[in-house]
């Protein structure tokens, strides 16, 4: 249905004219005219105020300019780095040639910066300046040096609100993205680590950087991920939002097939795992492929909690998440289908509550799941300070007062107020909960358990249907993967993990040695022999 | 088939789906009549239904909390109404004339029928609620010592609905005294061309209304009502099938030394019919009981050996006693409620083709030889009475 829409859109679109793709500018190199040259660049980039063009004089009357961004750039070490040692030329006894001689000298010997690299086109010079380079050019050099220091304003790591963990590392990922692969790097020692940049967006120029563990991720995989960012020629990407939504693998599903985490352990998990993560600049979110359903349910307090417990609550996960998509689809069924199916004093007790209530039970449900959406979206728009009070009103006056007016039925209230807080102890699938949630209660409205089974077929074919860059959606579980199943049914202890997941065939398949479970020496040596 | 094909024919489909089908059967909790307990009587040619009908109003009253007579449907946590038709089917088509909401037989606990119905046969009183979808083969069936409809009148002390109440008593007492049987079991009863069996008799006591089931019950052959037996009688049969799950005997001391209760909790029964070289059938019954001393009133000492011996003793007489005296009734009413017929078809089929049609005759003759095996667990607190020789 969505397809034959975006057919239409696509016709529409070769209809009018197509809209005018934005002016690549061509290759001009740079001519080694100073006074040329700096008229090129302000032709291109205009008179911003922020734009610093600071022209003056080196070793003895050969003029030169320095250009950078303020705000970008760190002013101080700009200053002690780059305009002290130029303009201290002029005082020095050696007078170096105008050209070849002064541009390699300055390179090699003078500038006491780290990154440094020439440039000999114009074009290619401003993209650099207004991705924080300091451009020095100098006049009879056709080339022009970029050095790298900076220093805009960032954000220092703190702990992500959206995955907050007991036991476990507070630090979480910035918008920066040196920072943020510097993160990843501080977890993975290992050189196999690699970053790949690319830059998309032709109006943002936004780097977008992946990451991966040469010689356990999948070569396939890795070249899949990269063709998919190729393509995305956009003007720009302000989030990993905008990237994901690029490369998934089913657009028009409700389901996401591209993962997301905002802590640097979680996503050195999935790197060490053999998945491929996206790191894109301005963006404290990392997004890592593929992405498969019992993610979702997987939390990093679940590896650092003893198994037992973990177990636990991962299946109060899975049962939460049931919970959160049936139980008010279930409810209206019960009640409005099939009363034989409930206990009778329960029955008695519901039909009690729900006496002399205006609504269809489906209608309550729905309202009352409305009103549930509006004070959870109200809630995390307004300051802290507010939002206690929306929730005070909507637990207060509309859960109390509905039911003591009789509007609304004790039970519908009791149930909406499960469903709520089933469906937030799992974050990742919140979204497809809340959707799934409104239709499966409208169908058991019209059809009763009929209609929700119905539904659940319809779903399910969907999901053993999906695929996140080729791996099955719902694997370990559907293509069932035994070996895998240590770290969806039960979670196995860190010991007893020795592969990495099978279902997505990764290279090196081995993560540990086998014998690993700890013991006592003694015990150890005589199994051995 | 291209796609955008697949994808209309698909689409016909699923809006025929939603607008085509469905809230046909859907019924709103407040739009029925939950029926709780079900009265038939037999007057003249006609029948006539009580209904327990289940008052939410009247139970939201109860509840502390609440908006108080909101609905204004008084407090009563059940009303009962009544209805008469030519079949059972009619009658409760007429009873909506009264009832504003679709009668729901699904929760029904009870079926209670009139003694009148009972003697003139059961069967078209019953055929609705087992033909039906909604009413449960699961509930209990009972027999009314006077007018079902009498019954389901007087209100419960601590449950809902009487019928509640009601179905409570027998999932209590047919641990011990109360054959109790449901609809799905009459219906296989009735089957039994020979045989016979138990429905039991609730009783209404005293002024206001107290419902009592004691365990005497209604001997029925094929659908009709036969005789009755008491509670002894009925609790005879249930040691023979090993059904008692907790029951209490009470037996005498020889020599007028007292009396001793003995609280029995696991109970073995079987029933073996073996032929006599003449071809008569003849019955033994094992039955194996386990209990434990509640009370005695004796100066005792049952922790010697002959002591508990006696009292072994005693308590199996005392069963003897009961399931002697099912026999002699089942005898008297020629009634075969043990099923003996059945067991010798299971162990003889050729004899029994043979008894078959004579069995009315032959039945009143057979004898039972009764072997109780009593084993006693504990004597509780008390192992030599304060008071004693």
């Amino acid at each position: 249905m969505f397809s034959l829409l975006f057919k239409k859109l696509k016709f529409l679109q070769s209809l009018i004219s197509k809209p005018e793709a934005p002016s690549s500018p061509r290759e001009d190199p740079l001519t080694g005219n100073l006074v040329k040259d700096l008229a090129a660049f302000r032709k291109q980039v205009g008179d911003s105020p922020d734009i610093v063009v600071r022209e003056f004089n080196i070793s003895h009357n050969i003029s030169a300019a320095v250009i950078f961004i303020d705000g970008l750039v760190l002013d101080p070490l700009v200053n002690q780095h780059i305009m002290h040692p130029l303009t201290q030329l002029n005082e020095h006894d050696v007078v170096y040639k105008k050209g070849r001689d002064l541009f390699d000298s300055l390179k090699n010997k003078l500038l006491p910066v780290g990154s440094i690299r020439e440039e000999s086109s114009l074009t290619k010079t401003i993209e650099r300046v207004f991705t924080g380079a300091t451009a020095i050019l100098i006049d009879g050099s056709k080339k022009a040096i970029l050095t790298y220091i900076p220093g805009w304003e960032r954000r220092s790591i703190s702990e992500p609100d959206s995955e907050i963990v007991v036991k476990g590392p507070r630090e979480g990922f910035v918008e920066t993205l040196r920072t943020n692969t510097a993160l990843l790097r501080r977890k993975i020692g290992h050189p196999g680590l690699t970053f790949e940049t690319l830059v998309i967006g032709q109006r943002t120029r936004t780097e977008v950087t992946i990451a991966y563990l040469n010689g356990v991720a999948h070569p396939k995989l890795v070249q899949e991920v990269k063709r998919r960012l190729e393509r995305i020629k956009t003007d720009g990407i302000l989030n990993a939002g905008y990237i994901e939504q690029y490369i998934e693998d089913a657009p028009f599903s409700p389901f996401m097939t591209v993962g997301y985490t905002e802590r640097p352990d979680v996503a050195a998990a999935r790197i060490l795992e053999g998945r491929v993560a996206i790191l894109t600049e301005g963006t404290p979110v990392v997004n890592t492929v593929p992405f498969l359903f019992v993610e979702s349910f997987q939390s990093p307090d679940d590896y650092t909690f003893r198994p037992y417990f973990t177990t636990l609550t991962r299946w109060f996960r899975y049962i939460a998440f049931a919970g959160s998509v049936l139980s008010p689809g279930m409810f209206v069924a019960l009640t409005t289908f099939h009363q034989e199916l409930l206990p009778t004093p329960l029955l008695i007790s519901m039909a009690a509550a729900m006496e002399g209530t205006p609504l269809p039970a489906v209608g309550e449900a729905l309202v009352m799941g409305l009103i549930f959406e509006i004070l959870r979206e109200a809630g995390i728009r307004l300051p802290k300070a507010v939002g206690q009070a929306v929730s005070i009103v909507g637990a207060l006056v509309i859960g109390e007062a509905a039911v003591q007016a009789g509007f609304i039925g004790a039970p519908v209230v009791i149930v909406v107020a499960f469903t709520a807080i089933s469906s937030f102890a799992v974050p990742k699938q919140f979204d497809v909960g809340a959707l799934l949630r409104v239709v499966i209660t409208i169908l058991a409205g019209l059809f009763g358990l009929y209609g929700i089974l119905i539904f659940l077929i319809i779903t399910f074919t969907h999901l053993v249907s999906l695929r996140s860059f080729g791996i099955p959606y719902l694997s370990p579980i559907s293509p069932l993967m035994p070996k895998d199943l240590k770290d969806v049914l039960v979670r196995a202890p860190a010991w007893a993990m020795v592969t990495r997941p099978e279902s997505l065939d990764i290279s090196d398949p081995v993560r540990q040695e086998f014998d690993l479970m700890p013991g006592p020496e003694n015990d150890k040596k005589n199994q051995k022999n | 088939m291209n796609r955008n094909r697949l994808i209309l024919i698909f689409g016909y489909f699923l809006l025929n789906l939603v607008f085509g089908t469905g809230c046909w059967d859907s019924r709103e909790l407040d739009e029925l009549a939950i029926i709780s307990g079900i009265g038939v009587d037999k007057e003249g040619d006609k029948f006539n239904l009580s209904f327990q009908i289940i008052n939410p109003t009247g139970l939201k009253g109860g509840e502390g909390g609440g908006n108080q007579g909101s609905g204004g449907g008084g407090t009563e946590t059940f009303v009962v109404a009544q209805s008469t038709g030519r079949t059972i089917f009619d009658a409760v088509e007429n009873v909506r004339n009264q009832i504003e909401r679709i009668p729901f037989f699904s929760h029904n606990e009870v079926i209670v029928l009139g003694r009148q119905l009972a003697e003139e046969g059961i069967y078209p009183g019953v055929d609705f609620f087992l033909r039906s979808p909604q009413p449960r083969p699961t509930q209990w069936v009972l027999i009314g010592s006077e007018k079902a409809g009498d019954i389901l009148r007087p209100k419960a002390e601590m449950e809902d609905t009487s019928a509640r109440a009601l179905k409570l008593l027998v999932d209590f007492g047919r641990q011990s005294w109360v054959p109790a049987i449901n609809l799905e079991e009459v219906n296989a009863a009735m089957t039994q061309k020979r045989g016979a069996y138990l429905i039991p008799i609730v009783r209404v006591q005293g002024d206001k209304g107290k419902l009592f089931l004691d365990g005497s019950a209604a001997v029925m052959k094929r659908d009709k009502m036969v005789g009755e037996v008491n509670p002894g009688e009925s609790r005879g049969l249930k040691w023979m099938k090993g059904e008692i799950r907790n029951a209490v005997v009470v037996s005498e001391l020889p020599n007028q030394q007292g009396l001793v209760s003995t609280r029995i909790f696991l109970n073995r029964g079987s029933i073996k019919v073996n032929l006599t070289p003449e071809g008569i059938p003849r019955v033994n019954v094992y039955v194996y009981v386990e209990g434990e001393i509640e009370d005695m009133s004796g100066k005792f000492n049952l922790t010697s050996t002959p002591g508990m011996d006696l009292v072994k003793k005693q308590v199996a007489l005392a069963i003897k006693k009961e399931i002697q005296s099912a026999f002699q009734k089942a005898r008297s009413l020629n009634a075969d409620f043990i099923n003996i017929g059945r067991i010798l078809y299971q162990n003889h089929p050729q004899v029994w083709e043979d008894m078959e049609h004579k069995w009315d005759e032959i039945f009143p003759e057979i004898r039972a030889h009764v072997t109780v095996g009593v084993s006693i667990w504990r004597v509780g607190e008390v192992s030599k009475p304060a008071i004693s020789e």
